[in-house]
């Protein structure tokens, strides 16, 4: 191993990300080498360093008069934004478009689903409220909540950019959104039924994993 | 019935501990968070004052600029409030509250980058890597400053990163980069960082 070799493997080796066999040859060249010793030892400095940093910083005045001045009532949200990107667009457009290709196509080759599961072209796609599926009727499964987590936190993130959006595209992606949850809540209501379907799972898995992708798409696509 | 998320879980990074105070103290966040959402401002001013550390705290680390951060961390909160309807609580306020801070962060550096051009915080790593003015190093340059003179792109992934302790899929969900450009702003920033403090 050159120390070049060891310069570009640094981080890996700190962070513990280096396989068995390469985390043995660092550690030889390292023993032998005193000029990557002292970088693994900069690095390591840094790091801690880093991690001594406070993670809590209080602002230098309170900011809550200001933002108490901003709260509107609590409403749900309605109207659009204006439209600003073509590649946002267009990226969000194909990804809701394969969503619902994607899952009509899944949906369709499922014929020996217990509960019938409704087409998601049925959905209703003139009602675009961005409140996807209300609190009483999300009931999810115990073993969906790593997903729920996961989809939680990248709606974080599209909300972050969802200003920043064409009124098109936050009426595709949110309609779309909204026919995945529909979507989901009837297969879950499914495997409520029929809870050792294993067919039903992989369909709710396979959902849950798109909606992710779309998601994740999306935000990626206003970065 | 059993499903694996890949990687895609954002949560408050390594920091985050878990405990029964944890527990004791997410229970107390949902109450709060209902309230809110039901429109009650005095439980919103409560999960403010919980939450505004760690919000202004990411903030400044990105922005580079306190007026800055005070303005995104105000806009952070008021959208938190409009959108309190889209958060079904399966993950912790703080840590929705945190992701939706980060990407504002974020939107607001690019916003300022296309606006301003470069200024003192710049993409290009060549403005860190130029050799130290005619009277010669700075002495005592800290970690902080230090920071505040990375490209955007590269602190925001060390930050997140390194101070944080997020883990490079959390950032890449977070940011909306690829995972592999997550490591290479993160091996950027540590060496410029290295380079920095090392004068």
């Amino acid at each position: 191993m050159t120390c070049a070799h060891v310069q570009e493997r640094l981080d890996d080796y700190v962070d513990g990300l280096l396989g068995e066999a390469e985390f043995q040859e660092m550690e030889l060249h390292l023993h032998d080498c005193p000029e990557c010793r002292e970088q693994e030892r900069e690095l390591r400095a840094l790091l801690a360093a880093a991690a001594a940093l406070p993670v809590e910083i209080p602002p230098s005045r309170d900011l809550w008069p200001q933002i108490e001045g901003r709260l509107g009532p609590r409403v749900p949200r309605a109207g659009w934004r204006r439209f600003t990107g073509s590649a946002w667009t267009l990226a969000a457009l194909a990804a809701a478009a394969a969503v619902v290709l994607a899952l009509s196509t899944t949906l369709r080759q499922q014929p020996r689903l217990t509960t019938p599961v409704a087409p998601v072209a049925e959905a209703p796609r003139e009602d675009t409220t961005p409140t996807l599926v209300p609190a009483a009727a999300w009931q999810p499964l115990p073993a969906e909540q790593g997903y729920l987590r996961a989809t939680e936190q990248l709606l974080a993130a599209y909300e972050a950019h969802r200003s920043e959006l064409a009124p098109e595209t936050v009426t595709v992606v949110e309609g779309n959104l909204k026919i995945i949850d529909a979507a989901l809540a009837q297969i879950r209501e499914a495997l409520r039924k029929d809870p050792t379907s294993t067919e039903l799972s992989r369909l709710l898995s396979a959902t849950h994993e798109r909606k992710v992708q779309v998601l994740r798409r999306v935000t990626r696509a206003a970065a | 019935v059993s499903f694996v998320v890949q990687g895609v879980e954002v949560g408050l990074g390594r920091r985050a501990a878990s405990s029964a105070a944890d527990v004791e103290r997410q229970a107390r966040e949902q109450a709060l968070v209902r309230r809110a959402q039901a429109g009650d401002r005095d439980a919103f001013e409560q999960l403010y004052r919980e939450n505004v550390g760690r919000v202004y705290a990411v903030c400044m680390r990105i922005a580079c600029d306190t007026s800055v951060a005070e303005e995104i961390t105000q806009d952070a909160f008021v959208r938190a409030w409009q959108r309190l309807d889209s958060f079904r609580g399966e993950s912790a306020f703080a840590s929705w509250m945190y992701t939706l801070a980060v990407n504002l962060a974020l939107t607001e550096r690019r916003t300022r980058k296309r606006r301003e051009g470069r200024v003192t915080a710049t993409d290009d790593p060549g403005a860190f890597e130029e050799p130290p003015a005619a009277h010669g190093p700075e002495p005592g340059m800290d970690l902080e400053r230090a920071l505040a003179k990375l490209p955007p792109g590269a602190r925001s992934v060390f930050v997140l990163h390194d101070v944080q302790g997020h883990r490079h899929d959390e950032i890449a969900a977070m940011t909306g980069v690829a995972t592999g450009t997550s490591k290479a702003q993160l091996h950027r920033a540590r060496r410029l960082l290295r380079e920095a403090l090392r004068r």
